[in-house]
């Protein structure tokens, strides 16, 4: 396939899940705009050195490259727009899953919620979730992206839907 | 923080609930959980709020990428592509130009080496020593083997020509109509 077929197809198949994933490690659409330009230019300038069945994985750690780049270069800090108190995630736990469930149980949750509250998981267990959850990939395939053994993925993920469902919990107990 | 959990439920369990709210648990832990999930409310309770959380997550709808970043992509690409073409065009240009030049610059380069030679091995030149006559005698000899290297570079070339043009293609021809008379049955 020639360069410009090759790169058209790659945009095509992989801008959005770069994007979105940009998204979410940078928290602005913006900078998530400009790590996307920079990484399909970069897929362009690279076109005929890498494997084509490896252009996925290829720009999707690119893409993770350039966010934890930008992210040290610009000290984004991690201001939570909703901060978890630490002693109402202590009741909560308390509450839900030892007493009465169904008191604190999650209802109506709606994308913005769940959406910040991914955005607002430590970067090192929102990557792998993200990439699992939203982006489809499989574990060996974040293990290549990240950089990281494939177990420490699995459990990565797990302490994300565990850390997820108490953030969301704070969000239910907020709007109650 | 150490997580809380409740009564009868370990670790290992609460891993096996989220597994199979997210989708991703083996058929055996599937069944697992879902009958513990029927006998104790506990687990039930935590397996619909994770699998609340997880139709939420994957039913999160997706940003498109704008398009003016593609724009801007392309508008990049293209620059690149034609500072590419251009430097192929030039580098191509160059390539023919030294092609064409190619024999000239070789008899060139011949009759140079030939004159350099000539000067080389020649005894070294004393004015003092040689009269007019012999400058004139020496001059002569330089246009003398520089026409012996022209005339070998043009049997060279008359030879080629005869080769190829004549000899090579006459053969060529025969051939050709050798296999146009089978072809036609001739």
């Amino acid at each position: 396939m020639p360069g410009t077929a090759k790169f058209d197809f790659l945009i095509k198949q992989h801008k959005n899940k770069i994007y979105n994933y940009a998204i979410y490690m940078m928290k602005n659409v913006m900078d998530a705009e400009d790590i996307t330009q920079e990484v399909l230019i970069r897929t362009w300038q690279n076109i005929d050195n890498f494997n084509f069945n490896a252009a996925k994985a290829w720009m999707m750690r690119t893409t993770h490259n350039l966010c934890i780049d930008y992210l040290r270069k610009n000290k984004i800090s991690n201001t939570r727009v909703l901060q978890v108190n630490v002693e109402q995630m202590e009741e909560i736990s308390d509450n839900s899953l030892a007493g009465n469930p169904g008191k604190v149980m999650i209802k109506n949750i709606t994308d913005e919620n769940i959406k910040t509250a991914i955005e607002h998981l430590p970067e090192r267990i929102k990557s792998p979730f993200v990439l699992y959850e939203m982006q489809g990939f499989k574990y060996k395939e974040i293990s290549e992206i990240l950089d990281v053994p494939l177990n420490t993925v699995k459990v990565y993920i797990l302490r994300a839907r565990k850390q997820l469902q108490k953030e969301l919990k704070v969000y239910a107990r907020e709007e109650t | 923080m150490q997580e809380k959990k409740p009564e009868n439920i370990d670790d290992i369990l609460l891993e096996k609930i989220i597994n199979t709210a997210y989708g991703d648990a083996s058929i055996f832990v599937r069944i697992e959980v879902l009958w513990k999930a029927s006998k104790n409310k506990k687990v039930k309770a935590i397996l619909d709020e994770y699998k609340e959380t997880a139709g939420a997550v994957h039913n999160i709808n997706k940003n498109d990428l704008p398009d003016h970043v593609i724009e801007n992509v392309k508008n990049e690409t293209d620059q690149f592509t034609l500072r590419g073409k251009t430097s192929s065009k030039l580098s191509l240009l160059y390539t023919a130009y030294t092609n064409k030049k190619l024999i000239p610059v070789a008899a060139l380069g011949m009759l140079l080496i030939s004159i350099v030679s000539f000067l080389i091995f020649k005894e070294p030149v004393q004015h003092s020593k040689y009269t007019k006559a012999d400058i004139e005698l020496a001059q002569k000899q330089a246009i003398e083997s520089l026409e012996i290297v022209a005339k070998v570079l043009q049997n060279t070339e008359l030879k080629l020509d005869y080769e190829i043009s004549d000899k090579v293609s006459k053969q060529l021809n025969k051939g050709l109509s050798v296999v146009n008379d089978y072809v036609t049955g001739g």
